[in-house]
């Protein structure tokens, strides 16, 4: 029974070996699991959402559902991205049930923003503008390192418009944080 | 912490900077208590649903199997009123050989040989 294990030997233990031990139904295993990987998928549904709330509720449901279906998971090594595209399915299920996001291209222009929204604009605010398909491309590539071809087949995105979707909105998200005066980018 | 640990596209390195740099710590107590209360909550809902599963299953079987049984009863009358021959080739070395390659096919078609 592995629940008795100490803190430090789940620490010292590689994730290959405790994802298998999960997928054999160890409880405690998954736990360790979701210790280690909390941060980066709440991170991640972060800069989706931009609502740390809704991403941590996001987040929950991806880590119950992890578990309930890690059993189906065929290779321990791929653990990271499966529970990452649980994420993402959460997320774009939660948006397609919201009101649909400004286009690429008509997002709110500089001049319309109040002062007081200008001067807090962070990059998630910055995000947030970006139309949600465009988002997503975005985030994946800069805060997960994913490259195109691993987006699109996340995404069931076409490639060319994996690219160009990564192309027009970092070009969109640097005019937005240029124009509201971030300072970190220039 | 960042999490960029590989980029084979073109990338703005600014914007990568910019990422890596929203990128926080999160404090986990609160949510992973909160996580480990939805996967009990999970574990209950899975059991119920076992239970009602068997009871039903149950049920249905105690419904239907009379008619299946008095079906079976009835195809097996026939075949031994039809084909009285069929028992003799069953018994047989060929007919016993043949069994066992029918027996092999359906373990194979449903995996139970498959290693893991």
């Amino acid at each position: 029974m592995t629940a008795a294990l100490p803190a430090d030997a789940w620490a010292a233990a590689n994730e290959i070996s405790i994802v298998l031990l999960a997928i054999n139904g160890d409880d405690a295993a998954y736990g360790e699991l979701v210790r280690r990987r909390q941060n980066a998928i709440r991170n991640l549904l972060r800069r989706l959402t931009r609502d740390a709330s809704l991403a941590d509720d996001l987040a929950q449901q991806t880590f119950v559902q992890g578990w309930q279906s890690i059993r189906g998971l065929k290779s321990p090594g791929a653990f990271a991205g499966w529970l990452r595209k649980l994420a993402v399915n959460f997320w774009l299920q939660h948006a397609r049930s919201s009101p649909q996001e400004l286009p690429l291209g008509e997002d709110l222009r500089v001049e319309h923003a109040t002062a007081a929204v200008s001067r807090q604009l962070d990059l998630d605010a910055a995000l947030a503008q970006l139309p949600r398909d465009v988002r997503l491309c975005i985030v994946l590539a800069y805060s997960e390192g994913m490259s195109h071809g691993e987006i699109s087949r996340l995404t069931a995105m076409p490639l060319g418009t994996v690219k160009s979707h990564i192309t027009r909105g970092s070009a969109r998200l640097r005019e937005l944080l240029h124009d509201y005066g971030d300072a970190h980018v220039r | 912490m960042t999490t960029v640990t590989r980029m084979s596209d073109e990338m703005d390195e600014e914007l990568l900077a910019r990422f890596a740099r929203a990128h926080e710590r999160l404090p986990d107590a609160e949510f992973m208590q909160s996580l480990l209360a939805g996967m009990q909550r999970a574990r209950r809902l899975r059991s119920w649903r076992r239970i009602v599963m068997v009871v039903v299953v149950g049920i249905l079987a105690a419904w239907i199997m009379p008619s299946v049984l008095e079906s079976t009863a009835a195809v097996v009358r026939s075949v031994a009123e039809h084909a009285p021959s069929y028992d003799a080739l069953i018994i047989s070395p060929g007919g016993w050989a043949v069994s066992m390659l029918i027996g092999f096919g359906v373990l194979l078609r449903a995996g139970a040989l498959r290693r893991g």
